[in-house]
């Protein structure tokens, strides 16, 4: 396969187009670029020569011993010696050491086995491991060690054999005319007869017809592909590289399969090592702490913590879940870092991310001021905080589950079974964007989460929500540069095994908290003026879906608009009848969208008359709006599979939810768009409903007391009891337990005990609107995928939208953990 | 590359107790992967300690086993070599070689190892090997005088053997080196 093609991102100039000898550079096995060939051959010469002396001195084979040993000898070198010298001893000492070598090398990559577990191969790579872990008895040989090395075997293998492909292409380029010719009896007259044929013909000596035929073939070919890299000054040093008469002769040719084994351990031993850079992989695999690090840690640990500063650095909210589930770094990252990332991509990838890697230099940064509380003695270089970067992208890459995870099993699941990436490029981009981030926060001690912390919350959510941004200029500058730079994210986090009913609760959590919410809402009154919203909304989004454009400027005229005050019930029937089969399908959804927004608007309309608890009057307004962008945005994109699964889902639920409270005649529209019309006219109850009621003296207890009212008004306690176990086919356990939690309040029906239910409640409601929360975030941050799509003008719209909606979100979010915790 | 382990004639516990210290301290379990002893051990704990130096353990009888279920004679194979094992008492003349290159020829293994004179013997024979390990603790002989406790250990590598020979002289391990090669082809 052509090593070529595999893009080294950076100019043909700074790098090689050959793995084995970029990487080699990279790792400080050779001289970089500036470097004439002669002294990269000196190099790679010097390096193989290590190699075979320390292999002839360790690799004993007692057979090729002396036949002629002294009676004295003998007594030292016998098979059952007890002398530590003797050779026998080193023998078994290395057979003991192979045979656990050799547990881990029969496992190594057995779906790209026909290289690995090849017997050659397996050879080669048994004898590097061996002679590094003799060398190195304080770390000897630990699992993993096998699988650093087996890219490296591979990279040069595949390079040998490409330079194998060239040299028989550009024969001529390559060999010297004058080694063909052995026999030195030959006489001048024919051997000047004879030269004249290499050049014209590339083939050996013989005169015949077909040498020439098949000499001028391969001229052709010659002088057609003898640019395969398309770089000469490359191809030049490649040419002088694999000369046999060059510095060193054929012990420094740069690619020579013979010398193969050398050249992988001399790249094992500097990747391990470190060359005095500041990753030395070796010391990852030790268990006890360093020698240099003073706060007592394995460095292992040292690079998880580091990942966990870098990512409370780069993403707070997911960095917390993570810390309040308990999840360690170390659970996960031990093998990401041990192993550069071997086990999580295929060799493909993996190849393509330790270019990137490698490329990072590994020279440690000095540290301004050394602190002494800080365990001031860890190093740090480019390639450690790519690495961390890498990390962390590769967590935001499965954000979504990860936060949709209510406990710490969940998670790590998802982490230690890491799912398959098809464009790495992408998540090499993201790290590479992180990375001054991460380096900036490679010194700061990681945010500590208290796990009980509450009320400082309340102040930063009103700080947030009027400085419009999150309080580290960092974060803010993430934000922005997550919709710039599209960080991917994990699309089949949808199709991974969640509970069967997984969506429907989402979708049902999502109707109550916003049926109930008193957190987020206007303190504004009703308004008016957004009644013509209705209308226009629904117009241009079925005359605008084909228009991206168009659906997201109404977007943002309704946000101009303030809709947050829309008598939506009246309107809600309106739009319903208005809405017509759509010949598209989606159309349809986006009408669906739209209207269930609209009635997310009007739900959280009920409580016009409730003081908002926690949140800024503008915040709200600015959430609302951007659930409403949200939905738009999210139908506009249209990932048709999803939407229409999660909504059609979403409205079996709904629709059966909503049958046990309100038991009306179904309306003979559309089957899809039932569901929300018994939402519509549930609204119109509720908001027929609160009208007439008197604003009771809890605000926090208000909009309990309407639901009750309304739950009440509609069917008595026992239906309700009844249609729960009824109904839950489609349902979870949590809208169920919410439903038999109302049912019991109203059984009991008494206002002494209206506290202790009505807590009971908020805490379960707290939890569904986080539920809610985690929905809406993972759907924000999984749109800015299809961003590519769109123009740029919209993509700059939306991005704004998105920024705010993320921050409304994490407001949302401590409001709801402080619900939670009342 | 495999080591093979051939000592008997130990008569413990009726003419000696226990095998030298320095022997003991000598074999170690993990380095030997075969151990074959014409007999004479003579109860089931030699037999135990032996086994738990290396698993597979293969005993002929000798006039004096306890045990009645070893087998009179043994052949098997290692790598391209064909072993043989007898005690020696029932071939008369107790250690002639003529007599035991009959059965030899009788049992057509490249290398016999046989006791019973308790002294360390090694012939090169008519292509093949014959082998006496001596007697590993020097135990008393009624026709053998100034016994030594001896063994042999067998270095068996494709076509060729190297037999290394443990003799305590004066209370110290000396080490004999013997080269065997198997002639290409022969059966």
């Amino acid at each position: 396969e052509s090593n070529t093609t595999h893009g080294i991102s950076q100019s043909n100039n700074k790098n090689w187009k050959l793995r084995g000898v970029q990487w080699r550079v990279d790792l400080d096995v050779l001289p970089r670029k500036p470097a004439p060939v002669d002294e990269l051959r000196r190099a790679a010469a010097d390096g193989r020569r290590r190699y075979a002396e320390l292999r002839r001195r360790l690799l004993v084979d007692p057979h090729l011993m002396e036949n002629c040993q002294t009676q004295a000898q003998l007594n030292q070198d016998n098979p059952l010696s007890l002398d530590p010298e003797s050779v026998w001893g080193q023998y078994f000492r290395n057979t003991e050491l192979e045979r656990t070598i050799d547990k881990d090398l029969m496992r190594l990559y057995p779906e790209n086995g026909s290289f690995f577990q090849s017997p050659g191969c397996q050879a080669i790579l048994r004898r590097i491991l061996l002679v590094w872990s003799l060398i190195h008895p304080e770390s000897s040989y630990r699992q993993g060690m096998h699988e650093l090395l087996a890219p490296l075997a591979y990279v040069l293998h595949v390079d040998v054999n490409h330079l194998q492909h060239i040299k028989y292409q550009c024969e001529d380029r390559f060999d010297d005319p004058f080694d063909r010719f052995s026999a030195p009896w030959t006489t001048i007259m024919e051997r000047s007869a004879n030269v004249s044929i290499p050049r014209a013909a590339g083939g050996k000596e013989t005169l015949s017809s077909n040498s020439n035929t098949e000499g001028t073939a391969r001229l052709g070919s010659t002088g057609a592909c003898c640019e395969p890299s398309g770089d000469d000054e490359d191809m030049q040093a490649l040419i002088l590289g694999s000369d046999n008469y060059g510095a060193e002769g054929e012990l420094g040719a740069l690619l020579s399969s013979r010398f193969l084994e050398h050249d992988a351990y001399c790249m094992f031993d500097a990747l391990l090592s470190g060359q005095k850079g500041a990753v030395v992989m070796a010391n990852y695999f030790l268990t006890s702490s360093g020698p240099s690090s003073f706060g007592g840690n394995p460095p292992v640990l040292e690079a998880s913590d580091a990942i966990y500063r870098a990512l409370a650095a780069v993403d707070k909210p997911l960095y917390m879940h993570l810390v309040e589930l308990g999840i360690e770094p170390q659970y996960f990252t031990l093998r990401w870092v041990r192993l550069l990332f071997g086990r999580e991509f295929l060799l493909e990838n993996l190849l393509l991310l330790w270019d990137a890697i490698f490329s990072a230099s590994n020279t440690p940064i000095s540290s301004g001021v050394e602190q002494e509380d800080f365990s001031s003695n860890i190093q740090y270089s480019a390639r450690s905080a790519f690495i961390s970067s890498l990390a962390v992208a590769m967590l935001l890459y499965v954000r979504p589950v990860l936060l949709a995870s209510p406990d710490a099993a969940g998670c790590l699941k998802r982490l230690l079974n890491y799912p398959q990436i098809s464009d790495i490029t992408n998540l090499i981009e993201t790290a590479k964007f992180l990375q001054p981030l991460v380096q900036a926060a490679a010194r700061t001690p990681a945010p500590s989460v208290p796990r009980t912390v509450r009320t400082p919350e309340k102040k930063r959510t009103l700080k947030h929500s009027i400085s419009g941004s999150i309080s580290p200029p960092i974060g803010q500058s993430v934000l922005l540069a997550f919709q710039e730079q599209s960080i991917p994210c994990s699309p089949d986090f949808l199709r991974m095994s969640l509970p069967d009913g997984y969506w429907e609760e989402k979708w049902t959590h999502s109707i109550l908290q916003k049926f109930i919410s008193g957190e987020v809402m206007d303190a504004q009154g009703i308004d008016s003026a957004g009644k013509g919203y209705t209308a226009q909304m629904t117009v241009k989004y079925s005359a605008g879906k084909e228009e991206t454009g168009n659906a997201t400027q109404s977007t943002l005229q309704v946000n101009d608009q303030h809709v947050n005050a829309v008598d939506l019930a009246l309107k809600g029937s309106e739009v319903c009848n208005w809405m017509e089969p759509a010949g598209n399908d989606e159309d349809q959804l986006l009408l669906q969208e739209c209207f269930m927004s609209k009635h997310n608007f009007n739900l959280q309309k009920q409580d016009s008359d409730m003081q908002p608890e926690y949140s800024h009057p503008q915040s709200s307004a600015e959430s609302t709006k951007i659930a409403v962008e949200l939905e738009v945005t999210r139908t506009i994109h249209a990932h048709g599979s999803y939407v229409e699964q999660s909504i059609v889902q979403a409205e079996r639920s709904l629709k059966d939810y909503k049958s046990a409270h309100h038991p009306m005649p179904r309306s003979p529209s559309i089957a899809s768009i039932e569901g929300v019309e018994e939402i519509s006219q549930t609204t119109n109850d509720l908001s027929f409903s609160d009208k007439p009621k008197p604003s009771p003296p809890s605000s926090k207890l208000n909009w309990v007391w309407n639901f009750r009212k309304n739950t009440t008004g509609e069917k008595t306690v026992e239906n309700v009891a009844r249609d729960v176990p009824k109904s839950g086919n489609d349902r979870n356990f949590d809208s169920s337990d919410l439903e038999e939690d109302l049912a019991a309040e109203q059984m009991v029906s008494s206002p002494g005990k209206s506290t202790r239910m009505h807590n009971d409640t908020l805490q379960a409601l707290g939890q569904s609107m986080l539920d809610h929360i985690q929905v809406v975030e993972s759907s924000l941050s999984w749109t800015p995928d299809l961003e590519h799509e769109e123009q740029s003008s919209q993509a700059s719209l939306h991005r704004k939208g998105c920024t705010a909606v993320l921050i409304a979100l994490a407001e949302l979010r401590k409001i709801s953990i402080t619900l939670q915790h009342m | 590359m495999v080591l093979v382990l051939a000592l008997g004639d130990l008569h413990i516990p009726h003419r000696a107790a226990d095998l030298p210290a320095k022997f003991k301290s000598m074999l170690v379990p993990g380095k030997i992967q075969h151990i074959l002893s014409p007999g004479n051990l003579c109860i089931k704990e030699v037999h135990d300690y032996l086994k738990s130096l290396c698993g597979d353990v293969h005993i002929t009888r000798g006039e004096y086993d306890d045990d009645s279920r070893y087998p009179e004679t043994k052949q098997l194979t290692i790598g391209a070599f064909k072993l043989g094992i007898c005690h020696g008492h029932q071939v008369i003349p107790w250690g002639d070689l003529e007599s035991l290159a009959m059965l030899q020829r009788q049992l057509d293994v490249d290398i016999l190892i046989t006791g019973h004179t308790h002294q360390f013997k090694a012939y090169k024979h008519e292509g093949g090997v014959i082998i006496n390990p001596g007697s590993a603790t020097g135990a008393y002989s009624s026709i053998t005088y100034d016994i030594n406790p001896s063994f042999v250990l067998m270095d068996i590598d494709g076509l060729r053997v190297v037999v290394y020979v443990y003799e305590l002289i004066d209370g110290e391990v000396k080490v004999d080196k013997i080269d065997f090669k198997k002639a290409q082809g022969s059966s």
